[in-house]
């Protein structure tokens, strides 16, 4: 906020991100199609699979944790691949980056909306395991919450760097599905803990979904500090490592035809 | 400190194979309105779109206001507005919508109905962008551009696609603008435009620029015209020794450099010899006759 005070008559950063994520729910809002397949699919998804699990607190949550693996590459990830890659079509991008916006501010802001709605869902989700399935209260909401915004970057900082090879949103379609497969392909996400090789999984656990699911296994049920931490650090370090990739090949323009 | 608020030296740009902008320098003194002139493909928008920080030169030095428009982008943003050639609207906003969101990334923006009132959308306000016919599109983006009642201004073919009511609605706020002291640089196709706004012209083609003066200058480099119908028989036309005559298409063409010495000889010679010249015109060189000019020959 440094520079906003320094020359008062320009919008803060806060302002202008409230700005873009208004911009962004009016559009998803007037469009019906984008509306249910961003909002109501993985809901519907989610409420499906939630419950399918036999146990106690343990497989329940284990089990939500990886419906939320799944929710935030659908609705995050592949999602904002689509979103980046239209709203550079329609040059918007371009457009703001002629304003008073910084880059980052820029791709953030598109990002807001999407991430939001995640997190609104997954609270959601949550809500249902604890009121419907009986699943216990989380234990530290803070951590859990960290973790799906965490996860939640993660996933937009990739959305960001895959749109560079993304033509149009129909793209997306194909462009995301190899990083959709290998972010469910994670233990943890889709692939149950235990299923995979010993040591291909201590590997594979590393993927961005693995730390993410377990910050909320952990988070949820109060269980382990040092690898809670452990994690959360491997999720920030994949949020570094996606951004300088997104902010190096990211494209503000379509290739000239 | 300085007053220029556009100071380019040697820029050049390639895409591929192809060299869009060949070396342009050009300077815009503050409160001036500068045209760039071209036909399409002439490097006009690579142009502006370097001065504005949209592109990175390959080569040269651009300053506005001093400043590099990419490294001190935070800075030379908040002095400036943008129109681009097209696009960069969510379409599924209505009017009023796009400029309430864009007034929060902008500075000091004017009031949301000041806006739409100044390039008349007023009565389209609520109409999603998508539905906005294209020059009402057009009058948007100007809306956006002068928001912040920018010190200079780019305007990428404004009133393209612009039937001519709104023409005059966007001439008319570039005007305002100018005598509020602001600076515009605009690139057009429309000589008829930069007759009508700019103080100094510079046409451009195939990435360089060939010609540049004020409107009068860069006229006065081109020869005046005097017409009128071939006349029957074969009355001879008088000596005009710094003229070239043509005829063609049952008219006489006369290229003068010295349009009134030339004209007094025809209208003696006429007088003398009892010749009634049908159709008699003259008039000096429209900056359409130069661009003609400059383009067929190269």
């Amino acid at each position: 906020m440094s520079r906003a005070a320094a020359t008062p008559q320009v919008p803060g950063t806060a302002t202008q991100l409230l700005a873009l994520l208004r911009m962004e729910l009016v559009a998803l809002s007037r469009n019906k199609t984008a509306t249910a397949m961003a909002v109501v699919t993985p809901l519907a998804i989610g409420f499906i699979l939630a419950g399918d699990y036999e146990g106690g607190a343990g497989p329940g949550v284990e089990r939500m944790a990886s419906v939320l693996c799944l929710v935030v590459v659908l609705g995050v990830h592949h999602h904002l691949v689509t979103v980046y890659a239209s709203r550079r079509q329609e040059l918007v991008l371009k457009r703001l980056r002629a304003g008073v916006p910084s880059d980052t501010t820029i791709l953030v802001g598109a990002a807001t909306a999407t991430l939001a709605i995640f997190v609104a869902q997954a609270v959601i989700l949550i809500g249902y395991g604890v009121v419907v399935l009986g699943l216990p209260v989380p234990e530290n909401p803070a951590v859990v919450l960290a973790g799906l915004i965490l996860g939640a970057a993660v996933m937009a900082a990739f959305s960001a760097a895959l749109s560079a090879v993304t033509r149009s949103s129909e793209a997306a379609m194909l462009t995301s599905l190899p990083t959709s497969a290998l972010f469910l392909a994670t233990p943890g996400a889709l692939v149950p803990l235990g299923a995979l090789p010993g040591g291909v999984e201590d590997v594979a656990r590393f993927l961005p979904l693995g730390p993410f699911a377990e910050v909320i296994r952990e988070g949820w049920l109060g269980e382990g500090a040092v690898e809670l931490i452990a994690s959360l650090g491997i999720l920030a370090a994949w949020l570094v490592l996606a951004w300088l990739l997104a902010r190096a090949v990211f494209r503000w323009e379509p290739r000239p035809s | 400190m300085d007053d220029r608020a556009i100071d380019v030296e040697g820029l050049r740009r390639s895409y591929g194979s192809l060299e869009a902008v060949r070396g342009v320098s050009l300077h815009v003194g503050r409160g001036e309105l500068f045209a760039l002139l071209g036909t399409n493909g002439a490097g006009k928008t690579t142009t502006i779109e370097m001065l504005e920080g949209l592109q990175p030169p390959d080569a040269g030095r651009v300053r506005i206001f001093g400043m590099d428009p990419i490294a001190d982008r935070a800075a030379v943003r908040t002095r400036t507005g943008m129109m681009l050639q097209s696009g960069g609207f969510t379409g599924a906003l209505t009017a009023r919508e796009t400029i309430e969101i864009w007034r929060s990334l902008t500075a000091r923006p004017r009031s949301a109905d000041e806006a739409l009132e100044l390039v008349d959308l007023r009565g389209r306000e609520q109409v999603a962008v998508e539905q906005l016919s294209g020059g009402e599109r057009r009058r948007l983006e100007l809306a956006l551009a002068v928001l912040g009642q920018p010190e200079l201004l780019f305007l990428d073919e404004p009133t393209s696609g612009m039937d001519p009511a709104s023409r005059r609605r966007t001439w008319e706020v570039i005007r305002q603008l100018l005598g509020a002291g602001a600076t515009v640089l605009l690139t057009t196709h429309y000589l008829e435009e930069a007759e009508a706004l700019a103080d100094r012209v510079a046409i451009m083609h195939e990435g360089s620029i060939i010609l540049t003066g004020t409107p009068h200058e860069v006229v006065a480099r081109s020869p005046a015209r005097i017409t009128f119908r071939a006349p029957a028989g074969e009355s001879e036309l008088p000596e005009l020794p710094a003229a070239t005559i043509s005829i063609g298409g049952g008219r006489v063409t006369i290229e003068s450099r010295e349009l009134q010495a030339d004209l007094t000889r025809l209208l003696t010679w006429a007088e003398r010899n009892s010749v009634e010249l049908v159709g008699l015109a003259a008039r000096p060189a429209s900056l359409e006759d130069v661009f003609l000019e400059q383009a067929g020959r190269r």
